[in-house]
């Protein structure tokens, strides 16, 4: 476990920056975000189309308030269970061969592949380091 | 650690936020209840004149030959079997833009299929020829499976006209 406070305070930052600035950059066109959702064929229409409208917004609470360190321990909660729920699915469309951008930073997205899912393990260990530490204040 | 706040706290955070999402795009959640982005997700007022359509449509559109079929299929599945007089545009070569401008005028009609079922590829192309300047866009959403199944004209090999 890691009890360094300031190397905690940089994985908030590091996890809160890149939730905060992929719910921006995806806010702005739940259509295109729910047809993202739709290419990996995994949920149903209708799943896709609200998860894209209350998803975006998740991550932006999320990635603002680790950023500012309230509430950190529920955001980090929030951001784990999505990691590992990215990193699955991921996985699963690797597995099936489907060729599809991630849909992650919007019109900035790049592909569902191995890099992504290497970079979706560093989050994931940076927002479970949050969730457990020891400290008062990581 | 207090697993019971953390939890609450999480619930609070999603609550919140479906709460921001729902206002925010109030609108769009409107229209959805009312039947709309049931079948594709293109928003009328940014895709006009891009449409779904079934079989008998896509029929019709073969036998007057008035529109252009597109397979939006990787080049492969378009040699084993494609809609007869179809021409090859794969998605995977072809995400942001045309990578060559079709032999075809951008008032005439495209019809655009993958497989059918599930697949995504045609409606992603339909966005692509969209951006391009085509207007008149269809897309056959029972694809080459249904079309194949229900023993419509045919071909195979990468004769593309």
């Amino acid at each position: 476990m890691i009890r360094h406070r300031y190397l905690l305070l940089a994985f908030r930052l590091i996890v809160g920056g890149a939730f905060f600035a992929a719910g921006v950059l995806k806010v702005g066109d739940p259509l295109e975000f729910a047809q993202n959702i739709k290419n990996f064929r995994i949920v149903s229409h209708e799943v896709a189309f609200v998860t894209a409208l209350i998803l975006p917004w998740v991550e932006i609470l999320c990635g603002a308030l680790l950023i500012t360190g309230i509430f950190r321990r529920p955001s980090a909660l929030l951001v784990s269970g999505l990691l590992a729920g990215f990193i699955i699915l991921i996985g699963v469309t690797i597995a099936r061969g489907i060729d599809t951008d991630c849909g992650c930073f919007g019109s900035l997205s790049h592909k569902a592949d191995w890099l992504l899912l290497v970079q979706d393990g560093f989050l994931l260990f940076f927002s479970l380091s949050i969730l457990f530490a020891k400290t008062d204040r990581p | 650690m207090n697993f019971k706040k953390i939890f609450a706290g999480a619930g609070l955070i999603v609550l919140a936020s479906a709460l921001l999402g729902l206002a925010a795009h109030f609108p769009l959640f409107q229209k959805f209840l009312k039947g709309e982005f049931r079948e594709s997700l293109f928003s009328s007022a940014k895709f006009p004149g891009l449409t779904l359509i079934g079989l008998a449509e896509a029929e019709e559109l073969f036998i007057r030959k008035d529109a252009l079929f597109i397979d939006s299929r990787p080049k492969q599945k378009f040699s084993q079997g494609h809609i007869l007089n179809a021409v090859s545009v794969p998605l995977e070569d072809n995400k942001k833009k045309l990578n060559s401008p079709l032999n075809s005028p951008f008032a005439r009609t495209v019809v655009v299929y993958c497989d059918g079922g599930d697949c995504q590829e045609s409606q992603a192309l339909a966005k692509v020829l969209h951006e391009e300047g085509y207007r008149d866009i269809r897309v056959y959403a029972g694809g080459w499976t249904e079309w194949a199944r229900t023993g419509h004209p045919t071909a195979e090999g990468y004769d593309s006209p």
